[in-house]
């Protein structure tokens, strides 16, 4: 019997969908499709999970001058 | 009327809608502020609308630096009518977004417009605008008082701390006459605490002066109260000695204290500064022709200027005011005064009136007559000479801007014995010649110290040159180094120029300094920044920043290149970034610089610039990198390994051969190859967020040949792998030029990239193939290369790299036998038995010896 899941297209840089992937391969409950190298169908519950993962990793490489001033030892 | 209350309502509606924020809430937000208006203001209906809301509102149109077009205000306004009905805090709507930083209560002079300083009064920080009349004499004093923290185009940012008031005052100005022009500059009044900041950092500090004349050591000060409080003090006071008057003349003796004219600029003329031939007098002519342009009142600013930063105004004042009173103390006693004068607060300046010092023999040197020095070059030297004594400190100019053209002018000033202290054996050499090709020293007036050449200089007085490591070094040395240093150590010198301070560790420096007695210290460098905060220390070590050169003006009047600076983002490809994101950092590291967009772009952007005729360096600190990228694009590399001989004739190639257009370098070439050829450089690896290492890169294509060609710019590329650790790094690397004014566009596509015959790595089996040479790397390629730059070169014991190491070789003929030590040599076998004697692992024997017996 053919089962309905209710996804979320997203579209996004290769590098994007990587990540989506990486967050993926931790609980295997995100992707529901992995359609080509910018497009990906997710689970409609996991979307706000993902969006927060993704800031929180692209945070990561974002370099804030203000931290310079604070402890320039860095 | 009746008419104007009852259209009312039909206004503030139109009004209503442009103010809202959301346009759902549109009838809400109105409501409420109609509410508000009926309840409150009734009774000033009458009046005209937009009047009432800002004068209910209080929005000082002053006050107000970014101002709202007045849609915008009104906007505004409704919206802190309704916060004001709960809090009542808040004067008008923009105060809140300001926080802490709403200085809206200050009050604007009246002619605040001509004025080009804000000051604020919290940090200390003072934004320039640059682009009013008055801001090139704002930005001398200001270089003065205080540090620059980042000076783009439009508006600079500078900021009051101890160290750089500290400065100021070492220079000579008087706390009075920097609030004073502060004020002059200034929109607003000088902030109380600002004034009191200014006041108790400058109150103590510069005011006692420790001078070396006639040799004997003197305390000096302006101010004779402050020496007699000196003079009381239980352990300075008794070290006074009192001498015979050395000059019968123009001094006095009163209450203890000599008191004689002010040391000034006088007749010490700074050699190469007097230009007289038509050329100079020329580009000088056009110079005050661009001034004459501003009005009367910058006339009258500029004598201010010259009045306060000192230049040349010591005819006009008068006597009183120059006196300086000293008395002497004898020279065993220094330290303890110094000591004591640190303790009390009174930090005390060293000056060295070398005109005055008969002792230490005169060296003959002097600047060639062809030698002429530019205007900021003079500027910053008439700071370290600014009352005709040497001043001991730092001077920051950018690289390729002459900075070793400063050091030899300072030292023909002197006049006296010399050392120079540098960061390898190449700038020694470097160092050297530029003597002889700027000044008249003799030949054998220059002496050399390195671990190859252990010369002195015959006569009273010369010249040394060496590096931090070889004064410093504290492990055993060779005797002929021993004896060197010995000799180093047993004079006294007038002078010592120490290169590239940025580099030397503290500890080390503060080795070189004590051992080597010498009169002034001239730091020079061109990124006074450090990773690791250490520039204070330099502070104490050396002396205050004496002068700090502006990149953007020097570029603009062509002093050194113009650069344009581009950050290229290169995707990463999808096989990499999976496997990015699975690695360990460092591993990662090696992933995101073999990128193969990264690849494709570096091989675009060479294929381009080798078409418009441009010498490219490509920069890699990663050798594993550096080495892949320049073996598939078939060009020459050098790194730490590369012995010297094939350096030199890939340097040779470069510069002369048409067909060598683009080398790859290491971090070797950060810092002591000159390359004047190079128009174009491209980075595509660096040590991480070093701030240093970029402004050091850049340096080396500032000071192109080509920078006076008519519209030439010069190309700085920075590859970045987008998404990954890269893109920070880069950020912060980038940090200190975007505060010299570099602005760095970014590059997100490569117009025509794919279209480039050969690209490397179009395929994906390709980029299969090199992700899996990557992966196959062990972590230790992804590391940065060692040693051989000058940040690894100096304060490590092992830095030392013998060049000259392959002509040691010998040649001779020999048989298998002879090389094998079979020539000579008979295999004898002493005490056969001892073999017997070693104690064995009890399971070996058992194994073993069990066997052989059955």
């Amino acid at each position: 019997m053919p089962r309905a899941v209710k996804g979320v297209f997203v579209e996004c840089d290769p590098s994007i969908k990587s990540l989506v992937l990486n967050i993926d391969a931790k609980s295997h409950n995100v992707v529901i499709a992995d359609l080509d190298d910018e497009h990906l169908v997710i689970d409609e519950r996991q979307v706000d999970n993902v969006k927060r993962q993704l800031d929180a990793q692209l945070a990561e490489n974002t370099f804030n001058p203000a931290e310079l001033e604070n402890n320039p030892e860095k | 009327m009746s008419s104007q209350s009852g259209s009312r309502p039909v206004r503030a509606a139109t009004k209503r809608t442009r103010a809202v924020y959301d346009p759902n809430e549109d009838d809400e937000v109105a409501d409420l502020s109609d509410d508000y208006y009926s309840n409150d203001s009734a009774p000033t209906c009458d009046e005209d609308e937009d009047e009432e809301y800002t004068t209910r509102t209080k929005v000082p149109a002053l006050s107000l630096r970014v101002k709202p077009p007045p849609k915008a205000k009104t906007s505004t306004a409704v919206v802190t009518n309704r916060a004001s009905t709960t809090t009542e805090s808040s004067i008008d709507g923009l105060s809140r977004v300001f926080g802490r930083a709403d200085f809206s209560y200050l009050s604007l002079k009246p002619d605040h417009a001509s004025r080009p300083l804000w000051i604020n009064p919290i940090d200390g920080r003072i934004i320039l605008e640059s682009y009013s009349p008055l801001a090139e004499q704002a930005q001398d004093f200001l270089v003065t008082i205080a540090e620059p923290i980042s000076r783009p185009s439009y508006i600079h940012e500078y900021k009051l701390t101890p160290y750089s008031l500290y400065a100021a005052v070492s220079v000579g100005l008087e706390t009075k006459d920097i609030i004073s022009v502060l004020n002059r500059l200034s929109k607003v009044a000088v902030p109380q605490n600002i004034v009191e900041f200014i006041e108790s950092c400058t109150v103590s500090y510069g005011k006692v002066k420790l001078v070396l004349k006639h040799n004997r050591y003197f305390v000096e000060s302006p101010h004779a109260d402050t020496l007699q409080m000196l003079l009381k003090d239980p352990e300075i006071g008794p070290l006074r000695i009192e001498g015979e008057d050395y000059n019968n003349n123009s001094t006095t003796i009163v209450e203890g204290l000599v008191k004689e004219k002010a040391p000034s600029m006088g007749e010490l003329t700074i050699p190469g500064t007097n230009r007289k031939d038509g050329a100079n007098a020329n580009s000088a002519a056009a110079g005050t022709s661009g001034n004459a342009a501003g009005d009367g009142k910058q006339q009258t600013v500029e004598d201010l200027f010259s009045s306060v930063v000192g230049l040349n105004n010591d005819e006009e004042e008068d006597d009183d005011m120059d006196a300086v009173h000293s008395f002497e103390v004898h020279s065993s006693s220094i330290e303890t005064v110094k000591k004591r004068c640190q303790e009390i607060d009174y930090p005390v300046l060293e000056e060295y009136d070398f005109r005055n010092d008969a002792r230490n023999a005169t060296l003959d040197i002097d600047l060639k007559p062809s030698t002429q020095i530019r205007p900021y070059q003079e500027k910053s030297l008439s700071k370290m000479f600014g009352n005709g004594r040497a001043r001991s400190g730092i001077i920051v100019l950018p690289c390729g801007a002459g900075k070793t053209l400063v050091g030899i002018t300072a030292a023909c000033t002197i006049k006296k014995s010399v050392i120079v202290l540098c960061t390898s054996s190449v700038s020694v050499m470097q160092w050297r010649q530029q003597f002889l090709q700027w000044c008249t020293i003799q030949p054998e007036n220059i002496a050399v110290f390195t671990s190859e050449n252990k010369e002195k200089f015959r006569g009273d007085a010369g010249l040394v040159v060496s590096t931090y490591s070889m004064v410093a070094n504290t492990r055993n040395r060779s005797y002929d180094s021993q004896k060197m240093m010995d000799f180093l150590t047993s004079r006294e010198w007038g002078f010592i120029i120490l290169d590239e301070v940025h580099v030397v560790p503290a500890a080390m420096f503060r080795r070189v300094v004590t051992t080597i007695a010498a009169h002034t210290k001239l730091g020079l460098t061109a990124t006074l920044v450090r990773e690791d905060d250490k520039i204070d220390d330099l502070n104490f070590l050396i002396g205050p920043k004496l002068y700090e050169a502006n990149w953007m003006d020097l570029a603009n009047k062509g002093h050194i290149a113009n650069v344009q600076c581009a950050e290229v983002w290169c995707p990463m490809t999808t096989e990499f970034y999976s496997e990015y994101l699975k690695e360990s950092s460092r591993k990662r590291r090696l992933l995101y610089i073999m990128n193969p967009k990264k690849f494709q772009a570096c091989q675009f952007l060479i294929n381009y610039h080798e078409k418009r005729g441009d010498k490219i360096i490509v920069f890699s600190d990663n050798v594993y990198a550096l080495q892949a990228y320049a073996t598939k694009l078939k060009k020459f590399f050098i790194y730490g390994g590369t012995p010297q001989a094939e350096r030199m004739n890939i340097l040779q190639n470069f510069q002369l051969n048409p067909d060598v257009n683009t080398i790859f370098l290491s971090k070797v070439g950060d810092t002591s190859i000159d390359l004047p050829e190079a128009t174009c450089l491209i980075q595509i690896s660096s040590h991480y967020g070093s701030r240093r290492q970029e402004a050091q890169r850049l340096g080396r294509i500032l000071r192109a040949k080509r920078r006076n060609d008519e519209g030439f710019n010069a190309f700085f590329y920075s590859l970045v792998s987008k998404d990954t650790q890269e893109m920070y790094y880069s950020t912060k690397r980038q940090a200190f030029l975007v505060d010299q004014g570099y602005a760095f566009k970014v590059i997100t596509h490569l117009q025509g990239m794919e279209k480039l015959p050969d690209l490397a790595y179009a395929s994906v089996a390709e980029r299969r193939e090199l992700l899996q040479s990557v992966l196959l790397q062990n972590e230790d390629a992804a590391g940065i290369e060692r040693g051989d730059d000058a940040d690894n070169f100096v304060g490590r014991d092992s830095g030392y790299v013998k060049p000259s190491a392959a002509k040691k070789a010998k040649r001779t003929a020999g048989s298998l036998a002879s090389l094998a030590g079979g020539d000579d040599m008979a295999y004898v076998e002493y005490n056969k038995s001892k073999n017997k004697d070693k104690t064995r692992n009890p399971l070996i024997k058992k194994l073993y010896y069990s066997k052989k017996k059955a």
